[in-house]
């Protein structure tokens, strides 16, 4: 009779099975190879030390460990994780709005760069803690025809607007989600 | 009382060291990723309520698919839920953790073959073994649960579809803009239309072949099962590179609509059908050796106390096995159905015991026969549960 607390030893298990299974190093070994693959992959990767924040326009965003400073202009920069990318631009405030400033950035700088560009509904959303901005989600290709998935976030402040644009080829953003959104929701507004 | 739970424990083993390490990462990927998706919530709440209603009603019924696969071996739910909630958490904020190799790997290609091929070569590793090692951990934990081939695949599968259900939240916040409109595009695509080729397939067949090498039951030597099992790996890693590669992407580009959406369906399964019908026969194959598994096993049994040649009959059939126990609720009410299922549960597990024990009076294998046999004479006292033919013999004193 099972006394509730150990599970009914099985009527044809030998005696010292139990303790066999009790064993510790086959679990370390599984949990061994879990943290090698993750910790060599960091280790590659460069993942682990935190890059320094950048800023743009009015907005500080602080990459998370992983991402590399790939290009910096003046009121432009993009940052890079693997084959995903986040361009970060300012601009002067403008009297169109979060979703003027999204519709510029498409017209002026997707629509050139993609064919096929197909974009999903805006959806408001907030960025740097609340700030209203607009969120427009794009597929395309790129003239050497590579899919491509991305996400556009507008922003319009009293000083100047900011867009963030997140690419990657297609199945990876998702990858990348976590990240972005992090870097935009937490952007803080530079006084 | 007798060891009901003879050869069915629950995930929750304290005394196993297992047990703690799936504790502690699935605690670990739990939190990692309950912060990430409710931070893609702040993108449309309508969006992300939608995507996980859908992927419930795409995840419900496939879970309990899964869950039947296996014929004669009801696998518990405990563990089953365990292999579901490790692929959802644990895989899913595992194998973000592990991105680092995608860009050691992007840089080793430079971006423009990095932005074709990357996602076909680092994930199917990266993942398939993330989702692996929590079928490992769960077959330390419960070692009796998982000891062929189909329950290999029941827990594989079911896993993957944690893994699935969790990334195609990720997929649809992130890639498909997230609005309920982007959603249901997100939901034809991913779901709809490739939601039977994805990670259900691919773990199915990484836990297929963990179970070979550790079954019990398979009379092969551990090299052939151990060359088996690698052969298993490979096509389920090679199904996922295929996936995700831009090799035979044949359905039409951005941007999509009206009929071209049927394209994108037929692009897909051009990709995903050839695995399906692989492993849609590699289960076949695996149910035909447990029939001839509990044949061999319930030989010597047939006719003796423990099993009739009427009840082998229907206990090597799973319909069969089923109509007798609606029949017998329809004869002799509910408790008398409950009766026989645990019966030929029993019977079941005294297949298990046959095909284990060295020798025919092992006391184990006597102990359970007199528990079946028990569980029929509780049967036989039941008003109605005996059928009329059975009743007139029982009445002929001669």
């Amino acid at each position: 009779m099972s006394t509730g607390r150990e599970p009914p030893a099985r009527v044809d298990e030998v005696a010292t099975q139990r303790v066999r299974e009790r064993r510790w190093w086959p679990a370390l070994v599984v949990a061994g190879a879990i943290l090698a693959l993750v910790l060599t992959g960091r280790l590659l990767g460069g993942v682990g030390s935190m890059p320094a924040p950048v800023t743009v326009g009015d907005l500080r965003v602080q990459p998370p460990p992983g991402w590399e400073l790939d290009r910096s202009e003046p009121g432009a920069v993009r940052l890079r994780r693997g084959s995903a990318v986040l361009d970060i631009y300012a601009s002067p405030s403008s009297y169109t709005g979060p979703g003027g400033v999204a519709a510029s950035y498409v017209n002026q700088v997707l629509r050139p760069g993609l064919s096929q560009l197909t974009l999903a509904e805006p959806a408001p959303t907030t960025i740097a803690h609340g700030v209203p901005a607009v969120r427009v989600g794009y597929v395309g290709l790129t003239h050497d025809g590579v899919a491509i998935e991305g996400v556009v976030v507008a922003a319009n402040g009293p000083r100047s607007a900011v867009v963030f644009d997140a690419a990657a080829p297609q199945g990876v953003l998702a990858t990348v989600a976590g990240d972005v959104g992090a870097m935009i929701d937490q952007a803080v507004l530079v006084p | 009382m007798r060891g009901s739970s003879l050869h069915r424990r629950t995930v929750f083993q304290p005394r196993q060291p297992a047990f703690w390490i799936f504790c502690a990462f699935l605690c670990y990927g739990t939190l990692r990723m309950v912060g990430t998706l409710g931070q893609l919530s702040s993108i449309s709440r309508s969006g992300w309520t939608l995507a996980w209603v859908l992927l419930a009603l795409y995840a419900a019924p496939l879970f309990v698919l899964i869950y039947y696969l296996d014929l004669y071996e009801r696998e518990p739910w405990s563990v089953a839920i365990a292999a579901f909630l490790w692929g959802a958490f644990a895989a899913t904020a595992l194998s973000l953790d592990a991105g680092g190799w995608n860009e050691a790997i992007a840089r080793a290609l430079g971006p423009q073959a990095a932005q074709r091929w990357l996602p076909a070569l680092g994930a199917p590793l990266i993942e398939e073994f993330m989702k692996g090692a929590g079928i490992v951990l769960l077959y330390l934990i419960v070692r009796d649960e998982i000891d062929d081939a189909m329950d290999g695949f029941v827990y594989g599968a079911l896993c993957g579809l944690g893994f699935a259900v969790v990334e195609d939240v990720l997929y649809f916040m992130a890639a498909f803009g997230g609005t309920p409109r982007g959603v249901v595009q997100g939901f034809y695509v991913r779901v709809l239309s490739s939601g039977l080729y994805g990670h259900v397939l691919y773990t199915g067949l990484v836990g297929m072949a963990i179970g070979i090498v550790v079954s019990r039951r398979e009379p092969a030597p551990l090299r052939a099962r151990l060359a088996a099992a690698a052969g298993i790996v490979a096509l389920a890693v090679f199904g996922h590179f295929l996936w995700n590669s831009p090799l035979l992407n044949i359905g039409p580009t951005p941007p999509i609509e009206g009929a071209k959406w049927l394209l994108v369906t037929l692009g897909l399964a051009v990709k995903g059908l050839p695995l399906l019908l692989f492993v849609a026969i590699a289960l076949r194959l695996a149910r035909r050796r447990e029939e001839r598994w509990l044949r061999t096993a319930l030989a010597p049994e047939i006719g003796g106390e423990g099993l009739t040649s009427a009840e082998y009959e229907d206990l090597r059939d799973p319909r069969r096995r089923r109509a007798a126990v609606i029949a017998m609720r329809r004869r002799a009410g509910a408790p008398a159905a409950a009766v026989l299922a645990r019966l030929q549960h029993e019977q079941l597990d005294l297949a298990m015991l046959a095909s284990r024990v060295a020798t025919a009076d092992d006391p184990a294998l006597v102990q359970q026969r007199d528990y079946c046999r028990s569980l029929r004479d509780a049967l036989a006292a039941i008003p109605g549960a005996l059928p009329a033919e059975d009743l007139a013999s029982a009445d002929d004193p001669g």
